[in-house]
């Protein structure tokens, strides 16, 4: 028979100290890892080992030289065509809002492009976005008009061991290899700790690296830290890691102007979570969305998060065992009913089941909540 | 909400002790586990070791409360548990750990994290 639990808010005091916390948003020590080196270290890694005997095969005893990665060169923006069967649609509010208000020449990047020896002209094939960003900005005269554009040029008769591939083809590839496959987008971690280190490393002042700045403050005040998602993988979530990024962000209104009132959200979400379940390997990403929403709507709609919240919910919460319980058993509910996986359905879920148990605290109005009811 | 649906899991703790062969020190650590079967398990462990086991403390209950039981305990004894070849992790809590703060540290959560949970008369 369940017998009642009384509210205990104590840490199991035979809990063994933990031998290390770890926090940091910057190494410690030299930060520059000599490039060979840092290859060297993975050269004899199963997927490094196999695919260099699969390119070897594939070269058939050729060897690259320095003429294959053709040269860089200077050219005007006036040479330079956008092969439009290659390359996508402009992305016109990303060119403004990402390139043009955040330019920096330092950071872009050279356009690749194939020579065609028979019109003298560039086609481009990556770099179209920022290309296009460049002569916007030289027509709105923030560009000298004599600046000249970096290219990665190859000439459209280069042949290269391995390959038949030749002219607009390489670019046809190229254009997948870069944006597809061949690159692949870090973790958000990664982005996330390049704004905080923004500002604590180089003083920036860019919004969304000062609100970046505020969220890793949060953090620290509740004895948490950001880690890539790698770390957490299988068992090795540490207590405090927080690898759900992109909840994190969202919740507390980052790079929108909702922010300065939206961060209270994470700040409670987290305050509950450190005071109620800091010994968990991890906060749980269903945790942070479930209760996130819930502080969201109720700030929205009045109602006030008190203690008896806390309290009820942490009694609610042993009924699955811990956040990532829940978190996995709301997983199960739906997919017995619908199949898949929809993190819409955590919110309501509990709040009916603690409805069902008889809690009466109020709790805001959830707009897809009936279509969670039979979960 | 009905979560308690499963048959009854079992939580076990047992102690072993063997001699180090390189110190000769006698070495004690604590096993932990979950299981449907303590008959089947038991037998494991004697398969392993070739003697005799004992459990030390058994407690019983849903699986999804008895899951989480373990978990807890890897989560607060990460920092304690052997590693052996090739760094290998295994559910054993070292010998810098006494078994009864393992066995305070289970009890307490029992009384106070598991509606459900209840402990066993070790046979």
């Amino acid at each position: 028979m369940t017998r009642p639990i009384v509210s205990n808010l104590m840490a199991n005091p035979f809990a063994p100290a933990p031998k290390a916390v770890q926090t940091p948003m910057v190494s410690t020590g030299n930060i520059y890892d000599p490039l060979v080196s840092r290859a060297m270290a993975i050269a004899n890694e199963d997927d490094i080992q196999e695919a260099i005997a699969n390119l070897r095969a594939r070269l058939q005893g050729e060897q690259y030289t320095q003429e294959h990665f053709g040269r860089l060169e200077l050219q005007p923006a006036s040479l330079v065509d956008i092969n439009i069967d290659i390359q996508r649609l402009l992305e016109i509010p990303h060119i403004g809002k990402n390139i043009i208000e955040l330019f920096d020449p330092r950071i872009m990047q050279p356009l690749n492009v194939i020579y065609i020896k028979e019109t003298g002209r560039y086609s481009a094939w990556e770099g179209q976005q920022s290309g296009t960003a460049f002569a916007l900005m030289m027509h709105f005269g923030l560009i000298s008009p004599d600046t000249l554009i970096q290219c990665k040029v190859v000439d459209d008769d280069l042949r290269v061991p391995g390959s038949d591939l030749v002219g607009e083809a390489v670019g046809n590839l190229g254009f997948r290899c870069i944006n597809y496959k061949g690159r692949k987008e870090p973790d958000l971690f990664y982005i996330y700790r390049s704004m905080v280190n923004g500002v604590r490393l180089y003083n920036s002042t860019l919004t969304e690296d000062l609100q970046a700045n505020e969220i890793q403050n949060t953090l620290q005040a509740h004895n948490m830290f950001a880690a890539p998602g790698l770390e957490a993988r299988g068992q090795k979530a540490k207590p405090g890691m927080i690898t759900h990024i992109s909840s994190l962000l969202k919740l507390a209104g980052h790079g929108t102007d909702n922010f300065d009132v939206a961060k209270a959200d994470l700040d409670w979400v987290l305050a509950w979570h450190n005071k109620y379940y800091a010994s968990e390997k991890g906060v749980d990403g269903g945790y942070l969305i479930t209760f996130g929403r819930f502080a969201t709507l109720c700030r929205e709609q009045d109602i006030e998060i008190t203690k008896e919240h806390e309290l009820e919910f942490y009694q609610h919460m042993k009924r699955y065992g811990s956040p990532k319980a829940f978190h996995q058993d709301c997983k199960t509910r739906y997919k017995r009913m619908f199949g898949g996986w929809s993190d819409a359905c955590l919110l309501p879920i509990w709040h009916k089941d603690y409805m069902k148990r008889g809690g009466t605290l109020p709790l805001p109005t959830i707009k897809n909540y009936n279509e969670y009811k039979s979960l | 909400m009905n979560t308690n649906l499963s048959d009854p899991y079992h939580f076990y703790l047992w102690r072993h002790r063997y001699v180090d062969d390189d110190t000769d020190a006698v070495i004690s650590r604590t096993c932990f586990g979950i299981t449907t079967n303590l008959d089947s398990r038991q037998n494991g462990y004697e398969g392993h070791v070739g003697h005799a086991i004992k459990w030390a403390g058994v407690w019983s209950g849903p699986e999804r409360q008895i899951r989480e039981l373990e978990h807890r305990l890897k989560t607060a004894f990460r920092d304690y548990l052997f590693a052996g070849h090739n760094d290998y992790v295994y559910e054993w809590v070292d010998e810098t750990v006494p078994f009864e703060s393992i066995q305070n540290w289970v009890e307490w959560e029992v009384e106070n994290t598991f509606a459900d949970i209840v402990k066993l008369s070790v046979v």
